[in-house]
């Protein structure tokens, strides 16, 4: 008998509390993962970077940040932006981000994802992919693909979001 | 009922599974000579057994099928019902072997929810996300990971041929513009990396861009 009652005391405790998070939780998910990003200010951009463990004629300074980046993650010293490329994303079409004619990306994006954007990249080399990624691509976060050697020295493919209103101006190509 | 078997329909059984000795598959074979060819026909027709039911096994991969795993488990996990239902099965699983599981499955779940509503609230991961990555070269791979000292995600590929030092690369500078044209330079890297043109309008880049950015999905 007091078994009985236990579990049925039991049974409504458990009714209580699971039956409001059963209700509220869906739309706490659901609230939680609407998109804060509208696709038409969003830009993609793509640089192609030369790294090395020697000075490189003609250097400039990276972006603000992103030569640390790869210094702390690739362990390089000297970086040479050698192309770049800002794309506007396409709902319904592919684009490219074209910064180097060797090393390009297409992109297939599948809209923006809580406060990111989520996308199909694949990393083309000339005429074969060389890699396929599912990303979730945020503000102010690249991301960095050791891509191919290049003699002594290494090529990254770099992309990343960037909101319309900080959209970067195409940076002046080193003079010979 | 079982049916005898007859010595001679033993003996063939027998010649069939490979327990004959040479003299008795003499004496066998020359009171039927027929049998040569039924055995032949015999193994004919295993063969082709062997063959079909191989071709019916052999694994029918997807071309990607990580991709395709990782992506229908994170929509599964994504799903808030998947969620609440592997609480309240659970519960369920617990409740039919203690009562006093109840109440503390109920503590355990409105605690879970409650913190993961915390969590949910906050600003998140952050930074960007590699769900997957996929090298379709079967000599390349590729791995991701974040590194958070350098405050990147990082996507690693492995068994890339090298580019020859003597070969060049050509980088462009290049944003599009919102009434469709681009602003182009190219810069031809040799083999030294020096430049030997720069700023140069091309119309080769402008042509790749539409071409491009034309491709349906």
């Amino acid at each position: 008998m007091k078994a009985t009652i236990l579990r049925a005391l039991s049974a409504i405790w458990l009714g209580l509390v699971l039956g409001p998070a059963a209700i509220l939780a869906p739309l706490q998910a659901q609230a939680e993962k609407e998109p804060v990003l509208a696709l038409q200010d969003c830009l993609i951009w793509g640089a192609l970077i030369r790294g090395s463990h020697s000075p490189i004629e003609g250097e400039t300074p990276l972006e603000v940040g992103l030569g640390e980046r790869l210094q702390t993650a690739f362990g390089y010293e000297h970086f040479l932006l050698m192309g770049e490329h800002t794309q506007p994303v396409l709902a319904e079409f592919a684009s490219y981000v074209v910064p180097s004619e060797e090393l390009y990306m297409k992109i297939d994006c599948e809209g923006p994802v809580e406060d990111g954007l989520g996308l199909q990249l694949q990393l083309w080399r000339e005429e074969s992919v060389i890699v396929k990624t599912d990303v979730i691509l945020r503000d102010h976060s690249p991301v960095l693909i050791a891509g191919p050697k290049w003699g002594e020295d290494q090529l990254f493919f770099v992309v990343e979001l960037k909101l319309k209103d900080q959209a970067p101006v195409a940076a002046v190509p080193a003079q010979p | 009922m079982i049916e005898q078997l007859t010595d001679d329909e033993i003996r063939l059984t027998k010649w069939f599974d490979g327990e004959l000795r040479n003299d008795e598959i003499s004496d066998l074979l020359a009171k039927y000579p027929d049998l040569h060819k039924q055995r032949a026909e015999m193994n004919e027709l295993g063969g082709l057994v062997r063959l079909s039911g191989s071709l019916d096994c052999e694994p029918c991969e997807p071309p990607f099928p990580e991709l395709f795993n990782r992506q229908v488990l994170r929509r599964i996990q994504e799903t808030p019902a998947t969620q609440l239902s592997a609480w309240l099965e659970m519960a369920r699983d617990w409740f039919s072997g203690s009562q006093w599981a109840v109440p503390a499955t109920a503590m355990v779940a409105l605690t879970a929810i409650l913190v993961s509503g915390t969590r949910f609230g906050s600003d998140g991961v952050g930074h960007s996300e590699v769900l997957h990555t996929f090298a379709p070269h079967p000599e390349h791979s590729a791995s991701s990971e974040f590194i958070p000292l350098a405050g990147s995600t990082v996507i690693r590929l492995e068994g890339l041929e090298a580019i020859e030092a003597t070969d060049s690369i050509t980088g462009y500078f290049r944003t599009d513009r919102s009434d469709g044209h681009s602003l182009a330079s190219v810069v031809v890297y040799p083999q030294a990396g020096r430049p030997v043109a720069v700023n140069e309008n091309s119309p080769k880049v402008q042509t790749g861009i539409q071409l491009a950015s034309s491709t349906a999905r």
